[in-house]
């Protein structure tokens, strides 16, 4: 398989995960000075030309960003095959701990020349115990010791853990839905894509849980542990008519039901209006604290035998020593607008009231409450995300502070003394670890070893 | 001026002595100045110690909201970790030459800025609070412990030091491993830090990730340790290359971590500048 393996040879590049790393962190970086579509920086300065054409102004949903995070993925699975390969050798080599491990003359790291052999692999233990590793086998000939051999997996487990994230994340993402949803209260919503104000879907979204919504009161001030929480509206899940979550609702304490959570986004005014064929909606008001009003967020349309009629609605707020009072006046009164084929038309009314918005089309105002605009997210990816990043941090934990090492000796008896060759293996190949092993056999033998001159790195 | 404003000042008095005492140690090999620098920087971190619990009985919570707090906290983090390294590896004294300064600069400037009391709001009375911002210092104390390592490795690298009272007990190996080591913790702290700040987010806001500005450059700073934990992991960036590379990722965590919150209008401005 030449082309596969090309294409691993490809991704486990070194090289090629640098660049990967730092090109994601550039663009990430470009990305925080180019306003991004939909927001407000974005409105008043749109990006520029080449900005917009290489998808800067949407940076984290662009082709060249896909790409990047495809590519890193593809890197650091290639990455942790090459570790997990590595890893299972050590693994065995750990376990067995037999000759294989044994160095030689040829490719030992240093050597010591001490007085008898028994005496030689007491001093051999001991150092070795002195470099933190724990003696797995030892007799007059050789001696082989390693540190906690779990360590061998940190790094694969790691980077299979990064791999997986990086799938949760992006399989995550194409099946979410997550959408504002306004209810006023003492009334409820089915979650369908129709009850949603605004509503984004991943492509691989399938259906919306039919489960349904229901905000039956809503606290202006709700305390816990002496902190003001704010407008908290007090929520409830059904399941058809079976209850199946409910609770307050307020920032850091969200409801929950399967994958879905139901967090307080704002709260603000609903208008009850009943048209002249009986048939009622909720028209949602947002408060405006700047015009010290509560106007609705998008428009209505009244269709006419002479075209489409549309209609505003605001309700003026109260003043409190100069300052707006966001939240529902003593004696609400409905400022209307409309503007169609007729001509354009306004007044005043109040909940009880009557207007007529085109000739002959006379609408009823029911009542002013208030309603409670609930972010709803549909995302099963959430929990197994926290799960990943926590195991990774473990992974990773391990792989940097506790990095397995083994050390072998090999002692040779010869009139007069035995020479033992020994050879210490750090898994990131820290020369420092030989060095501190050569180090503890010095202090235990009190004799200075002698280094051995390897060929190259590949006598490993 | 209040009792907690003259502590706090009392210790950028002493951190200012032991900065001055670390460099003058550093640059005429005075291991006696070195020492005393070391000595008063601890008496200033028990001082800064009582100015800041006094603010956290005062105000209901930890050095978590506003300039003055966060960037306080960090100097107190960064002096703690100095004078516990120093504990541990005395031939490290010569350290304070490095982070003194830092410290001394940084708690200055964190006196400088208002000082008025910021309460906790609703979106951050969470334990993930706690665990997000103790996560950041650990990080950020670590990577400018780093820092600090690389600068002294680059300083002595390349010198044979035979004799020097100061340097000569300063292996240049001692300083490469253990600016790695403080690198690899801060980066595991700083993947913590990022983690904890999404559950938060997830649980406070809706959104586990935003890309808000703040949470991109988290991202980059995270990236750019990723990239030097790879160099040297992969690519053989031992010693020099490495106490480079260390030292080159400092500003962006630095940015991430003050420049975000000035130069951005973000969500996470309340807690640097209060918004």
């Amino acid at each position: 398989m030449p082309v596969l393996s090309r294409v691993y040879d490809f991704f486990r590049s070194r090289r090629l995960a640098a660049a990967l790393l730092a090109a994601t962190a550039v663009w990430s970086a470009l990305a925080t000075v180019v306003p991004q579509r939909g927001s407000a920086a974005a409105r008043s300065s749109p990006a520029s030309g080449l900005a917009a054409a290489i998808g800067l102004d949407h940076a984290f949903s662009a082709p060249i960003f896909l790409a990047l995070a495809v590519l890193l993925m593809c890197s650091t699975a290639a990455c942790a095959l090459e570790r997990t390969r590595g890893a299972l050798r050590l693994w065995r080599r750990a376990r067995a701990g037999g000759p294989r491990s044994l160095p030689s003359a040829s490719n030992s790291d240093f050597t010591v020349a001490l007085g008898d052999a028994s005496e030689a692999a007491r001093s051999v233990r001991e150092a070795f115990r002195e470099a933190g590793l724990v003696v797995r086998s030892a007799s007059d000939e050789a001696v082989f010791a390693t540190s906690a051999r779990f360590g061998v997996w940190g790094s694969p487990v790691f980077h299979w853990l990064l791999v997986l994230l990086i799938a949760v994340i992006g399989a995550g993402q194409l099946t979410r839905a997550e959408g504002l949803m306004g209810v006023p209260v003492g009334s409820a919503r089915l979650d369908t894509r129709e009850s949603y104000g605004v509503v984004s879907e991943g492509p691989l979204h399938k259906r919306f849980t039919m489960l349904t919504v229901a905000v039956p009161s809503l606290e202006l001030t709700h305390v816990v542990d002496g902190i003001d929480r704010g407008p908290t509206p007090y929520v409830e899940l059904y399941d058809g008519p079976q209850p199946v979550a409910s609770g307050y609702v307020f920032p850091n304490h969200p409801l929950r039901y399967k994958s879905l959570v139901v967090h307080s986004n704002a709260v603000g005014l609903a208008v009850t209006l009943t048209a002249p064929d009986g048939a009622t909606t909720d028209v949602l008001l947002d408060f405006d604290e700047d015009a010290c009003v509560a106007r609705s967020a998008s428009v209505l349309e009244v269709a006419g035998p002479d075209g489409t009629t549309k209609m505003e609605l605001s309700v003026p707020l109260e003043t409190s020593r100069g300052r707006c009072v966001t939240a529902m006046p003593r004696e609400p009164r409905v400022e209307w607008t409309a503007s169609g084929p007729s001509g354009r038309s306004s007044g005043v009314v109040a909940p009880g009231e009557r207007f007529e918005p085109l000739p002959g089309f006379e609408v009823g105002v029911g009542s002013v409450r208030y309603y409670a605009r609930l972010s709803v997210a549909d995302d099963w990816s959430v929990y197994p995300m926290y799960l990943i990043f926590a195991l990774a941090a473990i992974a990773l934990a391990i792989a940097l502070f506790a990095p397995y090492r083994e050390a072998a000796a090999l002692l040779e008896v010869r009139p007069g003394a035995a020479v033992v060759y020994v050879r210490a293996r750090h898994v990131r190949r820290d020369p420092s670890f030989a060095r501190r092993v050569q180090g503890c056999v010095e202090r235990f033998s009190g004799i200075a070893p002698t280094t051995v001159k390897r060929r190259s790195e590949g006598d490993d | 001026m209040t009792t907690e404003i003259i502590v706090m000042w009392i210790a950028v008095t002493l951190y200012a002595v032991s900065a001055v005492c670390a460099i003058l140690g550093f640059v005429f090999r005075k291991p006696a100045l070195e020492r005393a620098s070391t000595v008063v920087a601890l008496a200033g971190l028990a001082v800064h110690a009582v100015g800041i619990g006094y603010r956290w009985v005062r105000v209901g919570h930890g050095p978590f909201l506003g300039f003055y707090e966060v960037v306080s906290s960090y100097a107190f983090v960064g002096v703690a970790a100095f004078t516990l390294l120093v504990a541990r590896k005395r031939v490290l004294q010569p350290l304070a030459a490095v982070v003194m300064p830092i410290a001394f600069l940084g708690l200055g400037g964190a006196m400088l800025a208002p000082k008025s009391d910021l309460a906790i709001t609703g979106t951050l009375a969470s334990w993930w609070l706690a665990i997000h911002v103790a996560f950041a210092k650990l990080s950020y104390g670590s990577f400018i412990t780093a820092f600090c390592l690389a600068v002294l490795f680059l300083v002595r690298e390349g010198k044979t030091a035979k004799g020097d009272p100061l340097l000569g007990k300063l292996a240049p190996e001692t300083l490469d491993d253990l600016a790695f080591k403080f690198v690899a913790a801060g980066f595991l702290f700083l993947g913590i830090m990022i983690a904890a700040g999404a559950i938060w987010a997830n649980e406070a806001w809706g959104r586990y990730w935003g890309w808000d500005p703040i949470e991109t450059w988290s991202l980059i700073s995270w990236l750019a340790y990723a990239l030097v934990l790879h160099g040297r992991l992969t690519l053989g960036w031992r010693g020099r290359r490495f106490a480079w590379a260390a030292i080159a990722a400092l500003p962006i965590v630095l940015f991430a971590l003050v420049g975000v919150a000035l130069v951005y209008k973000s969500i996470h401005g309340a807690y640097l500048i209060g918004y």
